[in-house]
């Protein structure tokens, strides 16, 4: 473990739906400016625990602390003003924008101007409107997007939509960055192009989680991996020792054969 | 990351810029050429036509605020004409009973409708179809107190002998005053709310319209804003609704039932819904084609019926969506 203080830390933290524990008791600790990858089986919860973190849902226990401040109860709104930003599995974004607007849109907390000046100032939502639309296009620069930067939405490529999405969020720009199975739909070029973006900002001092089911692409660019089954954690350390774990391996690939010898017998008892 | 010099993007501007600017600026030529269509061609063809001008107008400046509100950020309301009502009658009661002049009596009718649409707007926490059916709701409480507050509004009867528009010792005597002082208003309302769409809030409002869930990702406070968007709405309406008692010369509840609400949100479908401009000419053409086809005045609402299911079959961005993509097929043919 470093013995830096973590930027994020889960303790406890659970979420039921009805009858369904869909995150089970989960402890994790990030250590800030590393990329941190948080894996596990279909239905593990890695999802849901993104969705906790970034407040979509909230917990049904446990807390949440980012950079040393309790934020379990915060809106969403208000974890983005303190420096939590997340994208979706699918990407979400605003259909009929252009790429640029797009950008413009996660510019919307740092922006200054207001309702009043949108109508009425004159020289100073010019310039603010210029400034933003220089880091929007410098963001666009950085995930390869600023030839589309008129390009409406509804018309990009799925590659191009994962890009847009990473771009917004970092408009925003967070401290911690949660990026949800960002390489599934990628071909191998643009994953290659993704994980350039991620190691660049890590080298920035931004620190990331990461969802993924590529196995490849975690062990190529996490420090740290945290491993999920059921909504609970079974595993969390270096890719190399987490690879190894035996309760990692049972969770993908299942038990041994002599396992499942006496629960055939049982079944054959019953009938 | 913000501190890397501003020409390290250079290179990458200068491709995109015009066809940037070409977007901003198109919403300028489209207004421009709107507007001037608007004041010109009713005072130019004159009597019928100016009547149909001052019918247009309203509707149009009400049509405005209903497309932030719906278009843009996406929050349906079913009981728009509640809130022309409200401010329909603030007006023509502030001027009667108080002998307010027209501007006094008009700021108070968008503050009375604004602060409405406030209360309405706390109904935002209702998610999804039932904020939908409360302002349906809304809409029938308010023309049912319109109706039934004999003492104040006159009931069913009306109100009769409104005054004159009159500001700072002019009075508008004919018709074509009162076009103008109309005409004025959209043309204000219209040109603050294109600078509004193409800043920080419209951004916000067009975000929460399009995928909520993202706008709340990226920080934008969804709540307040679709309330800020449903007040600004409803106050623009109440500004719309405070000229009806001078063009009819007369007020009563019947003009403000569920099917002015379903008119205006038609308007607003056929001229493209997220259109500003849209919004203005779906107003002129709802007011002006039923007056043309009188004949078949008994099957209006059919009219509007089979006009807005073909509207949105054939062109379902609006007319305003037909005319960008238009525009866009001329400008990219002409480039090199």
């Amino acid at each position: 473990m470093s013995n830096a203080a973590p930027i994020l830390s889960l303790r406890g933290v659970t979420r039921r739906f009805g009858g369904l524990v869909a995150v089970r008791d989960v402890d994790l600790d990030v250590v800030p400016g590393t990329i941190h990858g948080l894996i596990g089986p279909n239905g593990a919860g890695k999802s849901t625990a993104f969705d906790l973190v970034s407040g979509v849902t909230p917990v049904s226990a446990g807390t949440i602390r980012f950079d040393g401040r309790d934020v379990t109860h915060l809106p969403v709104h208000m974890r983005v003003e303190a420096g939590i930003c997340r994208t979706f599995q699918t990407p979400r974004l605003f259909e009929a924008m252009t790429v640029l607007e797009t950008v413009l849109t996660g510019r919307h907390r740092h922006a200054r101007c207001g309702f009043l000046g949108s109508m009425f100032s004159l020289g100073a939502k010019a310039r603010d409107e210029a400034q933003q639309t220089e880091v929007a296009l410098r963001l666009l620069a950085l995930v390869g997007l600023d030839g589309e930067a008129d390009t409406t939405v509804s018309g990009l490529s799925y590659g191009a939509r994962r890009k847009l999405e990473i771009a917004r969020a970092l408009a925003t720009e967070p401290r911690l960055l949660l990026l949800d199975e960002v390489a599934s739909g990628l071909n191998p070029v643009e994953t290659e192009f993704v994980a350039g973006i991620i190691r660049r900002l890590a080298a920035e001092g931004m620190t990331i989680v990461l969802v993924e089911h590529d196995m490849r692409f975690i062990m190529g660019l996490c420090e740290r991996v945290t491993v999920l089954n059921f909504g609970a954690r079974i595993a969390d350390g270096p890719p190399v020792s987490v690879t190894g774990d035996e309760a990692v391996i049972e969770a993908y690939l299942g038990r041994p054969r002599t396992d499942a010898t006496p629960r055939r017998e049982a079944r054959r008892q019953h009938g | 990351m913000s501190a890397a010099p501003a020409n390290a993007v250079t290179p990458a501007q200068s491709p995109a810029q015009p066809g940037r600017r070409g977007r901003g600026h198109r919403d300028w030529i489209v207004f421009a050429v709107l507007m001037a269509i608007a004041w010109l061609l009713p005072i130019w063809l004159g009597g019928f036509a100016l009547y149909l001008g001052c019918v247009v107008a309203f509707h149009a400046i009400a049509a405005l605020g209903l497309q932030i509100m719906v278009g843009l950020a996406g929050q349906l309301s079913l009981g728009h004409a509640a809130f022309l009502g409200i401010g329909a009658y603030t007006t023509v009661l502030l001027e009667k009973n108080f002998g307010l002049s027209f501007p006094v009596a008009c700021l108070g009718a968008v503050f009375a409708s604004a602060l409405a649409g406030l209360v309405m707007a706390q109904l935002v926490r209702l998610s999804g179809i039932y904020f939908k059916i409360a302002t349906f709701g809304f809409g029938i409480i308010v023309h049912q107190i319109i109706s039934n507050w004999v003492s104040l509004t006159g009931g069913t009867a009306g109100v009769k002998g409104v005054p004159p528009i009159s500001f700072l010792g002019w009075t508008a005597t004919s018709r074509l005053d009162l076009f103008i002082a109309e005409m004025v208003a959209l043309t204000v309302v219209y040109a603050l709310l294109i600078r509004l769409t193409h800043g920080r809030i419209g951004r916000a409002f067009r975000a929460i319209g399009q995928n909520e869930v993202a706008a709340r990702s990226i920080g934008v406070p969804t709540h307040r804003y679709q309330i800020v968007a449903i007040t600004l709405g409803c106050a623009i309406a109440g500004l719309g609704g405070s000229f009806i008692p001078h063009v009819f010369r007369f007020v009563s509840p019947e003009t403000f039932t569920w099917h002015e609400s379903l008119l205006i949100l038609i308007m607003i479908t056929v001229g493209g819904l997220g259109s500003l401009a849209g919004a203005v000419i779906g107003a002129a053409l709802l007011v002006v084609l039923p007056e043309y086809l009188r004949d078949f005045a008994q099957y209006k609402m059919l009219a509007y019926g089979v006009f807005l299911i073909l509207a949105l079959v054939f062109m379902p961005r609006g007319i305003a969506g037909v005319g960008s993509s238009l525009a866009e097929r001329f400008g990219r043919g002409r480039r090199p």
